[in-house]
């Protein structure tokens, strides 16, 4: 007998004794009768067996009653015909249509969420009634509670279940309402799979190839430039290092010509990270860049120039704390050295640093940032940011609150081709290599779109 | 009968019968609180300045003292797991076995987290890791492009015009192909519609926190 019984919102399988569904958070307590009235007493060892035995076989019964969907033999038969009117009553969603809107009794108390307003102050946000349940007080109709019920079951899938891209052919059979289904057709694993590993192996070949293509450029990165370019020696550079290792592969491609070029005017970097992963991956990128940069350009130690902040939690109100008292924020340096005294901090207290950089794999962090230090600095921003993060702050820089910005592996090469007058490296030519094998990962991903409507094509033929 | 909802009205009942005094005086709170850094943040006043920076402090040490007590928690969850001897327990030994060499490597040898040992163990052990799991993403996308971006499915002609119209200007080979009134059509479509349609929503979601907040301060208590 499984110990285990699924959430009566999502299905999700949780441990008996769960208090919340470990998927969408539905508070699960007292779903058998009385579990809170009446406080369970010791029991033997043969008794706790039995009574757990006895307790996983009425939960599931009661489970299968209220959720059909469970069932192994629910998709051969109409759901809403199969449920029982107690399920009917517990999930008003199963009715078919005209009843439901026949339907005039008042809305149940729907079950507690994990996250459901502060702690009542606020009334919770039922998102599921909201989408799935017909208005009854007569204003206008949802428009997702007009969906076919099959549409909006896939929904309610989709919402608070983890979605099986990659599910088993036959366990889904096409339908009417589901025209690009799978399961027949071109629909099989192989072809995705297939497709991808000849996109690696594209991308492999690709990228032992010269690099005779360009990447689309966009405009700030011009911007960016003049802005560290036009910064003077010992100007100080408060940096906002916001990503990790986890998009390190992207984000270093875009934030090391940069950090080079910084290095090479001998500007002093206080370089704060509020992701803990960020101050080390600061130390091994800087790292990198000293190692790269033009040395003859390199006047001074790193040491000497470079305050490492390290982590600073708090959000927003360490923002606030770092834009206003450098020295409380950062007490101390990533190896614990008093850093208060530092004479980088107090003329950051005294005066505006003269630019603040920003590298964000998250748009988040660089509005935090446009919201809470900008304007204490006033100083110009510049931003090196993830591809997928450009859309959502381009806004920023057509308003002028960002100087320049450069974003994913496209701004990196675009800046390094600006400083390569400068600073010619070998690290350029790798780059664009780089650059052009995941551009022809893209290629394949357009193509794997266009089988797949191929493949839905094919299905509806079949069908 | 499958269940009730009688832990339910007893936790809503909880709210209920709490004295309003404790609402209010949490709001009072929360307004001075709110007053204070908004006279701080307008500059109203200097006298405002070391108070603020005070409460910025304390929601600092605070917020590390959440990530603190987050370990602790992943903590008793795989020890109990552990002691337990529950499905996939020595994942949960080899779990606490890391946190507490790294732990120990950390305090116990010289430099702390810049210490050799530490940067060795992050820079082949972490980084790699969290750079491989990241990247499996790509595999999700690919198959989710294959799946969802279709023609037949509903909007699904806008969603793959626009998936289709940016993935041929972002890639070069194909980019160097298509005409430049092309090009400039789709930087155009994503630098004005789509940004505007972005800016909306960020507004939108702006004023619904201040709404929110309003909410909160003129609801009465229940």
């Amino acid at each position: 007998m499984s110990s285990t019984f699924g959430c009566p919102h999502c299905g999700k399988a949780n441990p008996l004794d769960a208090t919340f569904c470990a998927s969408c958070g539905t508070y699960l307590k007292g779903l058998e009768t009385g579990s809170l009235s009446h406080p369970p007493t010791p029991l033997s060892p043969d008794e706790e067996a039995g009574h757990s035995k006895a307790k996983a076989e009425q939960t599931a019964e009661n489970l299968a009653r209220s959720q059909p969907w469970l069932r192994s033999d629910f998709e051969k038969a109409d759901p809403p015909a199969q449920a029982t009117p107690a399920a009917l009553d517990e999930q008003p969603w199963l009715r078919p249509e005209e009843e439901v809107q026949e339907s005039q009794t008042p809305p149940k108390p729907r079950p507690q969420r994990l996250v459901a307003g502060l702690q009542g102050l606020i009334e919770p946000t039922d998102v599921e009634h909201s989408l799935f349940q017909p208005d009854t007080s007569g204003a206008a109709d949802s428009s997702v509670a007009d969906l076919p019920y099959e549409m909006r079951r896939e929904l309610r899938q989709i919402f608070a279940a983890d979605v099986p891209i990659l599910d088993e052919p036959t366990s889904h059979t096409p339908t009417s309402t589901q025209p690009g289904g799978h399961g027949r057709g071109l629909w099989r694993h192989n072809w995705v799979y297939g497709l991808l590993l000849a996109g690696i192996l594209l991308a492999l070949w690709a990228g032992n190839a010269p690099a005779n293509s360009r990447p689309h450029s966009w405009p700030g990165v011009i911007d960016a430039y003049n802005a560290i370019d036009s910064l003077p020696a010992d100007s100080i550079v408060l940096v906002n290092w916001a990503y990790d290792p986890t998009t390190a592969g992207e984000m270093d491609q875009a934030s090391l010509p940069l950090m080079e070029h910084l290095l090479e005017k001998n500007v002093r970097l206080v370089v704060v990270s509020q992701l803990p992963g960020g101050p080390a991956t600061a130390r091994r990128l800087l790292a990198l860049a000293r190692s790269s940069a033009s040395q003859a350009a390199l006047s001074r130690q790193l040491g000497e120039s470079l305050v490492e902040g390290g982590y600073l939690p708090g959000g927003v109100g360490s923002l606030a704390l770092l834009g206003q008292a450098p020295s409380q924020a950062i007490p101390v340096d990533i190896q614990g050295r008093s850093v208060g005294s530092r004479v980088v901090l107090e003329t950051m207290e005294k005066s505006a640093p003269a630019l603040l950089l920003i590298l964000a794999a998250r748009s988040e962090e660089v509005q935090r940032w446009l919201e809470q230090i900008q304007p204490i600095y006033a100083a110009p921003v510049v931003v090196v940011s993830s591809a997928a993060v450009d859309p959502v702050i381009r806004p920023y820089v057509d308003s002028g609150q960002i100087s320049g910005l450069v974003s994913g592996y496209a701004g990196g090469i675009a800046y390094r081709d600006i400083l390569a007058d400068a600073v010619p490296t070998a690290r350029q030519e790798s780059q664009r290599r780089h650059i052009t094998g995941q551009n022809w990962a893209l290629a394949v991903l357009l193509l794997v779109i266009v089988v797949g409507n191929l493949a839905g094509f094919v299905e509806r033929r079949e069908t | 009968m499958l269940k009730t909802h009688d832990s339910i009205t007893d936790t809503h009942r909880m709210f209920a019968q709490r004295s309003p005094w404790i609402n209010r005086i949490a709001l009072l709170i929360v307004a001075l609180t709110a007053a204070l850094i908004l006279a701080d943040r307008l500059g109203i006043t200097p006298l405002t300045r070391p108070a603020a920076n005070l409460l910025y402090g304390w929601a600092l040490l605070l917020s590390a003292f959440t990530l603190l007590l987050g370990v602790a928690s992943v903590l008793w969850i795989h020890l109990g797991r552990i002691q337990q001897g529950s499905a996939e327990w020595p994942l949960s030994l080899l779990l606490v076995v890391a946190f507490v060499l790294v732990l120990v490597a950390g305090l116990a040898i010289p430099g702390g987290v810049t210490s050799p040992l530490l940067e060795w163990t992050f820079d082949a052990i972490i980084a790699p890791g969290q750079a491989t799991l990241f990247a499996l993403t790509g595999f999700f996308i690919v198959a989710a492009a294959y799946r969802y971006l279709r023609l037949s499915r509903p909007g699904g002609v806008w969603i793959l015009a626009g998936a289709i119209l940016t993935l041929l200007v972002q890639t070069p080979l194909s980019q160097q192909a298509l005409p430049v009134l092309f090009v400039g059509f789709a930087d155009w479509l994503l630098l004005g519609p789509v940004m505007a349609a972005m800016r909306g929503a960020l507004l939108g979601g702006a004023l619904a926190a201040l709404f929110a907040g309003i909410r909160l301060f003129t609801a009465p208590s229940k």
